[in-house]
């Protein structure tokens, strides 16, 4: 499965870098020969055009009694009308327009079925035509409510039957004569009578030429819908002007990436040089870095040379290639069509850093200064300056994400710069919604658990769980990792807390019953567990962890009732005969011993360990002693004394034990607990 | 130039490097109204002034309209699942060895096509084409009875075929001739060849090929051909040699009447005075993918339907089109001259949310059509005041990305209610990327709900998906809908197309639905995208096309014994299902349907999307009309 999910993906992934697939496949059409078989006329019908054609929708848009289609296309163009221009050889046809009366049959008529009955032959059949008019079929598409027949040679109609979809039984079916072929009729529920409807005339011909496709450009200019951090770039040292550390810049930024085999970058670079007095007066800082060194080093002294001559009155430096990789992954996330990183190429930068607007290609400066005014804009007030072409929005703004940006680079194996970009995603959109910064921690702490940065990803999971306190999954994964690292009392604070977030999640309940076990507060892990199990009321191991709580806390009734449901759950729980056998054996209480069950228990568990586990034949022995049996019960002494030599050196307490134990069951009595 | 088939199996892993791509200021259309006027593109002037002109490049070297690649330094490091995975994408490197065999025959049938379609090749390029035993009878013309013909269109088919006694190169030389016999005066014939089969015994290779050519006959009629052959090949070091040709179909469709085809595209004479033609709908998906906000809807795949209705009841109809996010949707309004005006503004009904859909219909019974628009996982209901102003009456939010609508009176109380596609479940589309997780691929059970919509007047709308039984086996990746009765019995029934896997046939017993496609031998188990009824037969009982993909990738691989060679023959099965294309089932008069689609000769519909019955020669016969092509790109090599 997981292999199909990434195969999965990694195809994903190349539809989003152009790769072809079924491309250039031309569309088909198919002749009815009336005897069963069809056609291949996929070229005479002209329809072989190679588009990635989508919705195809029916009408006679001229009104010359042949069809006429509507399609849509992924490619451009991505709507045509093709109109059936056959002259010679026509069939004859009729057309049909339905109106229900709009109170027990819908206005449209849509399900109604029209027959329309040709003369009949000499057999004495009458031929005829059915159809059904739709509203919404094939692929995405609604065709014209005009039913169209062709009626190839026939001249007559004999009547025409129309169906209504109605639960009226009477006048469901109407019947209408008069009809002739080759023209359009109106047919009214409420009417006897077709009326026959006149197309207009003076319609401008319909010409058919090709479509002049408008081909894609270079140059874009996206507004991002809402604000994300670039990737932490570094820049060469040794290289650039005086202000290299792009962090000291303060307020909106425009960031240029260019380079000196690129002429346009160079025009432009130069005109902002002319203009710089207009930089500083809108308060745009320009920070411009030179990409050549993804080339190679030998340019980046022209690069110091050539912005030395110009005197470039702005901040500049040359990018390390790593650096504009990931500029390169982030320019990538924004967009659904994945495109490597053109030069010259610029994002506009708000005080805190954050991109608002990346320009693919030259940017004029009346393109900027119209740009900062969206800086401090609304998000709803943003998406609307951001489309090409006016109209209104229904859904909500759905933001950028930072984990795209970085699932790109997770895709390309750099951890490490993911990590980092959602480290400053955190820090540049501090004042943001404190949950999604909460999960952007998760994710990170996640990533950093990967790489074995284990205190670093418990820092992310705590500033996670300060950012969102209501968040679960910080609080569980945080609890886990202190538990784990045996910080007991700092992970009971997180159980508890992720107990209260949800109070029905068992991984939490029971994590915190364990810890709590851990601490030896006994009587709050048995009361938490009580509640486990009423949520949890199949569960053995709830039972065994419930039962031997109890047993902690002397409360040996419970304890007993505990390990037999446990049993009841799960008759192979060896630990649980056992030690329910030890109870029924050596309980203070008169009541709840029982001699002839400790021993059948004790036998059992014996047995399946096949009588070679000391303290299983311990219990055997005290259980027999319960019940009277004391030849077998100090038998089976000698032979847990021997099982336990044959595994190993007896310690001077485990022998003082046993021989104890002899010693009582020699004078004929049982062990009390 | 003949096109060549699309080389799924050649392909190679594309590395992602980081390429720097110098963008000129020189664009002659630039689409955003924010683009660089003409004024402020860069000039040479301002260099030249500067002090940098010695250093800077020569216009030469890179002008302002060229494209500059720069390679990376470091080779792209993928997480190595992912990089596994890059690699089964190519058959060859999975292990498929007659994928190889089949990338070989193609490239050879390839180099034959190339010189088919140029009359005047030198002989020199033939001789590595074939073995000296070559055999092959005639190909491309025979005579014979006309299977059909009405005065337009002439259709010859054949299993008989004339044979010839030269072999090798001299055979290969007649076999140009004759195809240049037929296609007399064109000077570029299409020909396409496809290899669907492949068996590798030992020393004997055997493909079967799908061959089609089309173009100007010697009597200057259209004219095509498609048959179907079984070829034998020769190994020669890493080539393949054709050994020999055998016809096993052939079929010849002549247009009598003109050398003009039967569509002409008249778009142009419609909509070229609106500037949203030009501006949106003549740039590509492709365009806009590059240049809006990934999060404002837009996707690879584009599917993006319209509906044709009269919102203006002025008798002509109207059309509404849907758009990627990010582009407003369209309404164009006919004039009485038949051209189109945009008022998708002034009617309110641009919508810039992704949308896939939308039908014209009287909600209310009023006597206009109301517009019904799916935008991503919700469903606009919008009340038309008579003038084709529309207002926001209602809305219902879906339960998943949201394909086809379909209307029909289900209850039979007097309104229109709705069936809403729902493909992908809510939020898996921004997860998974637009072709979803499929889960399993051929049988997935994990798409988004499908709704109806029922229509309670007043503009009162509910969820009756449940309330109807709809929602049996209501968890596929659904495409397409569409109500018929096709059991005749007064009610309106459901047929829904589904991707991945098995469709849905929804039977109306007494108001209440019963899936009874699996009952009904009609689950057309495949990547279902489209389904349209018709009575093709002319027995009074409609029939149904359900397009779906042909892959000759599919076919190749499937039949082979390795494929999946761990799991039952049922399974496999179902995957060479998945590759044999569209479908035609024929009522049997009786409530049932039979399985046509192979003896009806319908199939192969490429990777087929909308598809309708449609009668193209008004003989009261339903044809059929299919669109088709996933994704094409500037790429060479074909996924």
């Amino acid at each position: 499965m997981l292999r199909y999910r990434q195969g999965w993906k990694a195809l994903n992934r190349l539809l989003h870098e152009d790769r072809s697939f079924s491309g250039r496949e031309k569309n088909c059409a198919f002749l009815n020969m009336r005897n069963g078989q069809f056609a291949s006329i996929s070229s005479v019908s002209g329809l072989d055009f190679a588009d990635d054609g989508r919705a195809i929708a029916l009408c006679d848009w001229d009104f010359d009694g042949r069809m006429d289609l509507w399609m849509t296309a992924r490619t451009a163009p991505r709507i045509r009308l093709l109109r059936n221009q056959e002259t010679a050889s026509r069939g004859n046809f009729v057309s049909i327009r339905l109106q229900g009366n709009g109170r027990d049959t819908n206005r449209n008529a849509v399900g109604a079925r029209v027959e329309v009955v040709l003369r009949p032959n000499a057999d004495g059949s009458s031929p005829k035509l059915i159809k059904t008019l739709h509203a919404g079929d094939a692929f995405l598409s609604q065709s014209s409510n005009w039913l169209h027949f062709g009626l190839g040679n026939v001249e007559t109609i004999e009547k025409i039957l129309v169906r209504w979809p109605t639960l009226k039984q009477t006048n469901a079916v109407q019947t209408v004569t008069d009809c002739q072929v080759n023209r359009f009729y109106d047919i009214r529920q409420d009417q006897p009578t077709a009326e026959r409807w006149q197309p207009p005339q003076n319609r401008r011909p319909l010409d058919s030429q090709d479509q002049q496709v408008r081909e894609t450009t270079q140059t874009a200019r996206i507004v991002l819908p809402s604000r994300l951090p670039l990737p932490e770039w570094t820049l060469r040292p040794g290289f650039g002007s005086n202000v290299p550390n792009p962090s000291t810049l303060t307020g909106p930024t425009l960031l240029n990436v260019w380079s000196t085999t690129c002429v346009p970058c160079l025009h432009e670079l130069n005109e902002w040089t002319s203009h710089a007095a207009e930089f500083q007066q809108h308060g745009l800082n320009v920070l411009a870095i030179n990409a050549d060194a993804v080339h190679s080093d030998d340019n980046l002294q022209q690069a110091q040379d050539l912005m030395e001559r110009m005197k470039f009155p702005f901040a500049w430096g040359v990018a390390e290639p790593e650096s504009l990789q990931l500029i390169d992954y982030f320019q990538r996330s924004v967009l659904d069509r994945w495109s490597a990183l053109p030069v010259p190429c610029s994002f506009l930068l708000d005080s805190q850093g954050n991109v608002a607007v990346i320009y693919k290609g030259p940017v004029t400066r009346q393109q900027l200064w119209d740009d900062m005014q969206l800086l401090d804009k609304s998000t709803e007030q943003i998406r609307q300056a951001a489309v090409p072409f006016a109209g209104r929005w229904r859904l909500d703004v759905v933001p950028l994400e930072p984990t795209s940006v970085t699932s790109q680079m997770i895709d390309h194996n750099d951890i490490a710069a993911a990590i980092a970009y959602l480290g400053k995603f955190v820090v540049s959109q501090a004042n943001s919604d404190p949950q999604k910064l909460a999960d952007v921690l998760f994710v990170q702490a996640i990533l950093l658990d990967s790489q074995g940065e284990s205190a670093a990803a418990l820092n992310a999971l705590r500033q996670a769980s300060e950012y969102n306190p209501e968040d679960f999954r910080p609080r569980l994964e945080l609890a886990r990792r202190l538990e784990a690292n045996g910080q007991l009392p700092q992970a009971q604070q997180e159980w508890v807390a992720a107990c209260k977030i949800n109070g029905d999640n068992l991984d939490a309940l029971q994590g915190l019953a364990l810890n709590l076990l851990k601490q030896q507060k006994y009587k709050a892990a048995a009361q938490l567990l009580e509640r486990i199990r009423t949520k949890n009321p199949d569960d053995p191991n709830v039972y065994f962890r419930l039962a031997t709580t109890y047993g902690k806390l002397g409360e040996s009734q419970r304890a007993a009732a505990a390990y037999q449901r446990t049993l009841e759950l799960d008759p192979k729980q060896i630990l649980a005969a056992n030690n329910l056998a030890w109870i029924l054996a050596t309980d203070q209480d008169d009541s709840l011993r029982n001699g002839q069950r400790a021993v059948e228990l004790a036998e059992l568990v014996c047995q399946a360990t096949r009588f070679r586990e000391p303290q299983f034949l311990d219990t055997l022995s005290v259980a027999y002693a319960e019940n009277g049996e004391f030849e077998k019960a100090i038998q089976t002494v000698r032979q847990t004394l021997q099982q336990m030599k044959a595994t190993g050196p007896v310690t001077a307490d485990a022998t003082q034990a046993l021989e104890d134990r002899l010693r009582l069951f020699e004078k004929q009595q049982p062990l009390r607990e | 130039m003949m096109r060549r088939v699309g080389r799924i199996f050649r392909m190679t892993v594309r590395s992602l490097p980081l390429l720097l791509v110098t963008v000129s200021g020189c664009q002659k259309t630039t689409p955003l109204p924010h683009a660089p006027p003409e004024s402020i593109r860069p000039n040479n002037t301002a260099l030249g002034n500067s002090t940098t002109h010695s250093s800077a490049p020569t216009e030469e070297q890179t002008s302002d309209s060229a494209v500059a690649y720069l390679p990376t330094s470091e080779s792209p490091n993928f997480v190595a699942p992912l990089a596994d995975a890059y690699n089964r994408i190519d058959p060859e490197q999975d292990g498929w060895e007659t994928e190889t065999i089949g990338a070989m025959a193609t490239e050879t049938l390839a180099r034959w096509g190339d010189l088919l379609a140029q009359p005047n090749t030198a002989h020199a390029e033939v001789k590595n084409l074939v073995s000296s035993t070559f055999a092959a009878p005639h190909l491309f013309s025979y005579q014979g009875p006309a299977t059909f013909d009405d005065g337009l269109l002439q259709v010859v088919r054949t299993d008989q075929f004339a044979t010839a006694s030269n072999t090798g190169t001299a055979r290969l030389s007649e076999l140009s001739e004759e195809f240049h016999t037929v296609f007399l005066t064109d000077p570029a014939p299409h020909l396409k060849f496809k290899v669907v089969k492949v068996q590798n015994d030992s020393a004997n290779i055997q493909t079967e090929v799908l061959f089609h050519a089309d173009g100007i006959n010697h009597q200057n009629q259209r004219h095509e051909l498609s048959s179907t052959w079984t070829v034998r090949w020769q190994r020669s070091g890493s080539e393949l040699r054709i050994n020999s040709i055998e016809p096993k179909s052939s079929e010849s469709v002549t247009k009598r009447t003109s050398v003009a085809p039967t569509f002409g595209d008249c778009t142009a004479a419609v909509l070229q005075d609106n500037s949203s033609y030009a501006d949106h709908l003549l740039y590509s998906t492709d365009h806009w993918r590059s240049r809006l906000p990934r999060t404002f809807g837009l996707d690879v795949v584009a599917n993006h339907g319209m509906a044709v209705g009269d919102i203006n009841s002025d008798g002509l109809d109207d059309i509404y089109v849907c758009q990627q996010g990010g582009l407003p949707n369209r309404l164009f309004v006919q004039q009485a001259d038949g051209t189109l005006v945009d008022r998708s503004a002034e009617s309110g009904t641009d919508w810039l949310d992704y949308s896939t859909s939308a039908l014209l219909i009287d909600l209310d019974n009023d006597g206009d059509q109301d517009l019904v628009v799916s935008l991503e996982s919700r469903i606009l209901l919008m009340q038309n005041d008579g003038a084709g102003h529309f207002q926001l009456a209602e809305e219902m939010a879906t339960f998943a990305q949201t394909f086809s609508l379909a209307a029909a009176d289900v209850d039979l109380d007097g309104d229109l209610d709705i069936y809403s596609c729902g493909y992908n479940p809510l939020g898996d589309r921004v997860r998974t990327g637009a072709m979803g997780e499929p889960i399993p691929y051929h049988d997935a059970q994990n798409g988004g709900r499908n709704m109806l919509i029922r229509n309670d007047a007043n503009w009162n709308f509910a969820d009756a998906t449940d309330a109807f039984g709809l929602d049996h086996n209501n968890n596929r990746f659904s495409f397409a809908a569409s109500w018929e009765d096709f059991d005749n019995d007064g009610d309106c029934d459901l047929y829904v197309a589904n991707d991945y896997g098995r469709n849905n046939l929804y039977r109306n017993d007494n108001g209440q639905f019963q899936d009874v496609a699996a009952e009904l031998g009609v689950e057309d188990m495949s990547a279902g995208m489209s389904v349209n009824w018709a009575d093709v037969n002319r027995d009074g009982w409609m029939d149904f096309y359900v397009s779906n993909m042909f892959s000759a990738a599919g076919n190749r691989i499937t039949f082979q014994r390795q494929f999946r060679s761990q799991d039952q023959d049922d399974v496999k099965r179902q995957f060479q299902r998945h590759a044999r294309g569209n479908s035609l089932f024929q009522a049997d008069g009786r409530g049932g349907f039979q399985d046509v689609s192979e003896d009806a000769g319908i199939t192969m519909g490429r990777w087929a999307w909308g598809s309708r019955f449609c009668d193209l020669n008004n003989d009261g016969w339903e044809d059929l009309v299919v669109a088709n092509g996933f994704i094409s790109t500037d790429d060479t090599g074909d996924l």
